[in-house]
């Protein structure tokens, strides 16, 4: 047998004792990592959190829900066991916020927590008037004979057993998935699987499981490799993406652990790692390469070298968008960015600026242009309104006020720079 | 007997450096010019400004000025500030090359232009005023009897000179006049809207006496604002300063400013002036003033507007000119690096800039170069600090 042979599984046995030995995050929680502030814990919760830690009973079994080293952390089976061992199985909110607070789960745990313990379902469309073909049932039925096997060997949580039949279903046959309260009755009225299996498929149909943007398990999977790839500064910690986000109802890290796998995150954060090698770059110049004479280099100046860099990066962000291992997800330049602080490729301190690059592609208009904007559009307006001549008094208000609120303007590609 | 006579030596070489009060011109806290007795260091002299580290001395003379002569106000305050701004750079900076210099001869009211060769140029050449220079050091010309000279500081005699004679305009005066440009346009723009906008709903109504008379009213804003606009220049003039006078000796930042040239001299030469050597030494003798401003507010020896760091300009190609040199661009974009970009690292960031530069670095390539590199050695966070100087750059539109 060849040596090397013989040396590949010592090198992988030895990088991954090293892995899980500098894999200082991985002591925490499975579900939570050191984000910062929760958006869900505010003053109003504290008192209520106060309460709950002087009168329940068995907060080290309830600790033990989302600490104990589990295969598969399930939404659904947190809560029903919450719900046995609280004092009172109403109190299951603040039971998740004192989760948050003690830093046992983070929010984008919390928050799928939240969905499988909402009680409040979703009004359900009426289903539309469609026949099931015999071959529809008969490939609902396989897959609901897997499910209902699965369902009682406990192999998977629930959540995700209903979205694998659900996605499997549709994937078959739309139809299926439409008329699934039909196929489930059908299945149980022909024995194909049992009353709690039903019971357990219906509720998950009614919550519409099917729309969450990830289950727990995926998460804890996803969390879990993200984190063997972190530095092991545990005291990193930015409020920005989990205060700030793309809309008001989801963070940046949920945004990015709903709609990337951990390969794709691994992917953004490698473009973060090029963009800071290349900004450390000592020169960056042109070369033309002649055929019957000496080649020519030319030097670019450092806001050259910075632009350029700039470019490299957003054709990088548009290849990466375009490639089949993103499943043509077009990404944004904040989700690199959430990706590559998520990975530990960059700071705290360095989100502000990275951030801000942005500004010099995708400029903004500030609220000082905004307004000015609507001075202008009202001040002409009133200049033919004004008697003659006390026109020029309209236009030399906006000129006043133009000059005190306007900053100098940049010249565009200015001939002096290549780049 | 032997070791009387070795003290005695001694005691004779070891001249004690004397501390005596002048009164001197200082800024108070109002950044106002005002008298005050100061005590000046390092004297070795007892009757003339002859110390450890400067001489000042009048004109082309190689003697001190002495404590009493009409010139000891003027030398004294020169003496004092110079000391001020070499004790900023040995405390502050820490530069190996300031407390290594040799002594300076500082000249005052001296109007001869400099010649490298020999030291002054002839007496028939046409006279300086109203400025300073900082001068390198020269080999001498025996031939001509001339000496060698160390580095020196001149400060020309003052004297009221008409601005058009200096052939420069004011960039306050562009500004207005390209305000007044707009404001024309904006003005005939606006009449011509109104016009239409009467023509419209004037004439439909039937209004047709109220309709002339407004364009009668339009047509004569429209010629009062032209009138206006082409008689602006020589309103301006009428209006405007038109004497010019610079007491340099008397103004402390320019006294700091050639002292930073000197001081900055083992990097940038004294050959020549550049944008980038000017606006390093505006920056240091602004940090050594306290100050944003240079050599405003002291009108009893200043006519001119001096340099605010206030000014938000954007860059120009045209700034890398020798011409421009004195221009406030390099000193604004300085201050905004070392203030407030970089408090935590500040004069040492700066100062580690001109470590990378000569007097031949230019804006765009040299002075941004070596501003990464500084940041690199004193920024506390590298990379990060990096990227705010380029986002920066990016907004000054290099």
């Amino acid at each position: 047998m060849s040596m090397k042979y013989i040396l590949l599984p010592i090198f992988l046995l030895l990088f991954s004792t090293y892995t899980l030995a500098t894999d200082k995050r991985g002591e925490l929680s499975p579900l939570f990592y050191n984000e910062g502030e929760s958006r869900y814990l505010n003053e109003l919760s504290r008192s209520d959190l106060d309460y709950f830690n002087k009168t329940e009973k068995n907060l080290d079994q309830l600790d033990l829900l989302v600490t104990q080293n589990k295969k598969n952390f399930c939404a659904y089976q947190i809560i029903n066991s919450a719900k046995n061992l609280l004092n009172d199985h109403n109190n299951v909110d603040i039971f998740l916020l004192y989760l948050r607070e003690k830093k046992l789960v983070d929010d984008v745990s919390l928050q799928i927590l939240t969905k499988a313990k909402s009680n409040t379902l979703i009004n359900l469309k009426i289903p539309p008037d469609e026949s099931l073909t015999e071959e529809n049932i008969s490939d609902a039925f396989l897959r609901l004979t897997e499910v209902q096997s699965k369902r009682v060997q406990n192999l998977e949580c629930q959540e995700d057993l209903y979205r694998d039949l659900y996605f499997s279903l549709r994937q078959k046959a739309p139809i299926l998935t439409r008329q699934l309260k039909n196929v489930l009755k059908l299945a149980l009225k022909k024995h194909v699987i049992d009353q709690e299996t039903y019971n357990v498929l219906d509720r998950m149909r009614k919550n519409r499981v099917q729309e969450w943007p990830m289950t727990l398990s995926e998460y804890a999977r996803k969390i879990s490799y993200i984190k063997k790839n972190l530095s092991d500064d545990e005291n990193e910690k930015n409020n920005f993406f989990v205060t700030e986000g793309p809309n008001k109802q989801i963070s940046y890290r949920q945004y990015l652990y709903s709609q990337y796998s951990e390969s794709q995150i691994l992917l953004m954060g490698q473009l973060t790692l090029n963009l800071k090698k290349r900004l450390s770059a000592e020169s960056i110049s042109i070369n033309i390469h002649y055929s019957d004479r000496e080649d020519e280099v030319i030097l670019l100046s450092p806001m050259e070298q910075f632009r350029i860099i700039l470019k490299i990066l957003r054709k990088e962000m548009s290849d990466l968008g375009q490639s089949d291992l993103m499943g043509g997800k077009k990404v944004s330049y904040l989700d690199i960015i959430t990706a590559s602080y998520e990975l530990g490729h960059i700071s705290g301190e360095e989100i502000k600026s990275l951030v801000a690059l942005e500004e010099i592609w995708n400029p903004k208009r500030t609220k000082k242009e905004k307004a000015m904007f609507w001075i202008k559009t009202f001040g002409s307006f009133s200049a033919v309104l004004l008697p003659p001549p006390y026109g020029f008094l309209s236009v030399l208000a906006i000129m006043i006020i133009d000059q005190q609120l306007s900053d100098p303007k940049r010249t565009e590609d200015p001939d002096f720079n290549i780049i | 007997m032997k070791a009387l006579y070795f003290l005695s030596i001694l005691i004779f070489c070891l001249k004690p450096l004397s501390a005596k009060t002048f009164e001197v011109l200082l800024r108070d806290d109002q950044f106002r010019p005002t008298k005050e007795f100061v005590e000046l260091n390092d004297l070795e002299s007892e009757d003339s400004f002859d110390g450890k580290y400067f001489k000042i001395v009048l004109s082309k003379s190689n003697e001190a000025i002495k404590f009493d002569d009409e010139y000891s106000f003027k030398a004294a305050t020169v003496y004092y500030h110079l000391t001020k701004a070499r004790n900023y750079f040995i405390e502050r900076i820490k530069s190996e090359h300031v407390k290594k210099l040799e002594k300076i001869t500082v000249r005052l009211e001296i109007s001869h232009v400099f010649n490298e060769v020999g030291h002054f140029a002839h007496d028939n050449l046409a006279k300086e005023y109203n400025n300073a220079l900082s001068v390198p050091s020269g080999k001498g010309f025996p031939a001509k009897n001339v000496a060698p000279w160390g580095p020196e500081i001149w400060f020309r005699p003052s004297l009221e000179v008409h601005v058009r004679d200096l052939g420069f305009s004011d960039s306050n005066d562009q500004l207005i006049k390209s305000s007044l440009h707009d404001f024309r346009n904006q003005t005939h723009l606006s009449n011509f809207r109104n016009f239409l906008f009467q023509l419209i709903f004037s004439v439909n109504a039937g209004q047709t006496e109220y309709f002339l008379n407004s364009v009668f009213r339009l047509v004569q804003s429209s010629v009062i604002m032209e009138f206006l606009y082409q008689t602006s220049d020589e309103a301006a003039q009428f209006f405007s300063r038109k004497i010019y006078k610079l007491d340099s000796a008397m103004v402390p930042e320019i006294i700091y400013h050639e002292y930073s040239h000197i001081a900055l001299s083992d990097k940038m030469e004294l050959t020549h002036s550049s944008p980038v050597n000017e606006g390093f030494a505006d920056y240091f003798a602004s940090k050594i003033a306290h100050s944003k401003e240079l050599a405003t507010h002291i009108n009893e020896y200043n006519l001119f507007s001096g340099k605010k760091v206030k000014n938000k300009l954007m860059y120009r190609a045209e700034f890398e000119r020798q011409k421009l040199a004195n221009t406030d661009f390099v000193f604004g974009l300085l201050w905004s690096l070392g203030n407030d970009l970089k408090k935590d690292a500040d004069d040492d960031f700066v100062f580690g800039m001109t470590r990378e530069l000569n007097s031949s670095s230019n804006i765009r390539d040299d002075l941004i170069r070596s501003s990464l590199k500084s940041c690199t050695q004193f920024c506390l966070d590298p990379m990060n600090d990096r990227l705010k100087l380029f986002q920066f750059y990016h907004r000054k539109n290099f």
